[in-house]
C-alpha cells in the first residue's frame, strides 16, 4: 500500500511538471532579395553636328546609378592617340579637333581617354555631363568636302 | 499438542493445496509516458524575394501531439518595425507582405500573431508568402535586403 502511494504521488509528479512547463520549438526562414546594380543612361544626344567655322557644338548626357560608390566612368574619343591628338576624319582627311567634358564632379580637356572612378555620394546621384566639341581650325575653300565623324563613348563599368 | 495441532494444519494445507485448483493473478503496471512535443519539419531553408514584386512561397510542417499556440513573427518586426520588411546592411528598407496560411485560414503578418491550435492534426502544412509592397525600381540602392520570419510553437 506504502508502495502504491509512494508511486502514485511519483506519477502525479511526473505528469503535473508535464503540464505546468511550456516548451517551445522554433522555426526561421531567412528571406530576402538581392537588388543589382545598375546604372542607366536617359538624354543622350543622337548626334553633335561640328559647325565648319570652329564654333563650338554640344552634345549632353545624363546617368545614374543605384550604388553610393563603386563604379567608374571611362570617356573616350575614337579618334584620340597617345598624343592627345583628335580629329573628325573621312578617307580623305582630317578635322582637328578640341574636346571637353563634363563628367561626374570633372571638368576637362579631353586629350586622353580618361576613366573616372566614383568615390562616395553617388547614390542615385543624377550626373549631368556634356561633352563641347569644335574645329580646331574653320574650314576653308580648300577642305576636301565630305562627313568628317568620330564617336564620343561613355562607358560606366560596375 | 500445539506442535501436533500445528503440524496438522499444515498437512491439512498441503493438501489443499493439491486437491483445490486456483488462479493466482500478479499484475505490473505497465505504463509509458508520451512526452507532449511539437515538431517542425520540412522547414523551406530560404525564400528568395522577386525584386518585382510578385509572390514568393515557402512551405513548414509542423508535427503537434497537443494543443498548442503559433507565433508568427519577423525580425523586422521584432526589430519595433510597423510593417514586415527587408533591409540592407545600411538600413535601407523595402517594405513587404507577408501571409501565413496555416489550417485553412491566412494570416497577414502585420504585427506579430499568435494562434491557437485546440485540435491538431498529426501534420499540419503551413505556407508562407511574401512579396516587396513596391517592385525594384532603377534608383532602389544596389544591395542585398533580408528579413528573417519566425515561427515559435508553444505546447
Amino acid at each position: 500500500m506504502k508502495i502504491f502511494v509512494q508511486s502514485a504521488a511519483f506519477l502525479a509528479v511526473l505528469l503535473g511538471s508535464g503540464l505546468s512547463q511550456a516548451a517551445t520549438t522554433t522555426a526561421s526562414i531567412p528571406m530576402g532579395v538581392e537588388v543589382p546594380k545598375s546604372c542607366t543612361f536617359s538624354n543622350v544626344s543622337t548626334g553633335i553636328v561640328v559647325p565648319e567655322d570652329g564654333s563650338e557644338a554640344v552634345g549632353n548626357f545624363t546617368y545614374s546609378c543605384n550604388m553610393d560608390y563603386g563604379f567608374t566612368s571611362s570617356i573616350s574619343l575614337d579618334s584620340i592617340d597617345q598624343n592627345g591628338y583628335a580629329a573628325l576624319k573621312n578617307p580623305n582627311g582630317q578635322l582637328p579637333i578640341s574636346v571637353q567634358v563634363s563628367n561626374l564632379t570633372y571638368y576637362s580637356e579631353l586629350n586622353k581617354n580618361e576613366i573616372w572612378t566614383a568615390a562616395s555620394g553617388f547614390l542615385n546621384y543624377i550626373v549631368n555631363g556634356y561633352v563641347k566639341i569644335k574645329l580646331r581650325n574653320p574650314v576653308t575653300a580648300i577642305t576636301p568636302a565630305g562627313v568628317y565623324s568620330d564617336t564620343f563613348r561613355i562607358t560606366l563599368t560596375y | 499438542m500445539k506442535f501436533a495441532n500445528i503440524l496438522l494444519m499444515l498437512i491439512l494445507l498441503q493438501f489443499s493445496g493439491n486437491i483445490y485448483s486456483a488462479n493466482q493473478t500478479s499484475s505490473v503496471d505497465v505504463v509509458t509516458t508520451i512526452p507532449v512535443s511539437c515538431q517542425f519539419s520540412n522547414v523551406s531553408p530560404q525564400i528568395i524575394v522577386s525584386e518585382n514584386g510578385s509572390v514568393s512561397s515557402a512551405n513548414f510542417t509542423l508535427n503537434c501531439n497537443k494543443n498548442f499556440e503559433l507565433q508568427f513573427s519577423s525580425k523586422s518586426l521584432k526589430d519595433g518595425d510597423q510593417t514586415t520588411s527587408v533591409k540592407a546592411a545600411n538600413g535601407t528598407k523595402l517594405n513587404t507582405a507577408v501571409k501565413v496560411n496555416f489550417q485553412g485560414n491566412t494570416f497577414e503578418l502585420d504585427r506579430v500573431k499568435q494562434i491557437s491550435v485546440l485540435d491538431p492534426s498529426s501534420s499540419e502544412l503551413g505556407t508562407i508568402s511574401i512579396n516587396l509592397a513596391s517592385p525594384v525600381h532603377a534608383t532602389t540602392p544596389a544591395g542585398v535586403y533580408q528579413d528573417v520570419l519566425y515561427l515559435d510553437a508553444t505546447f
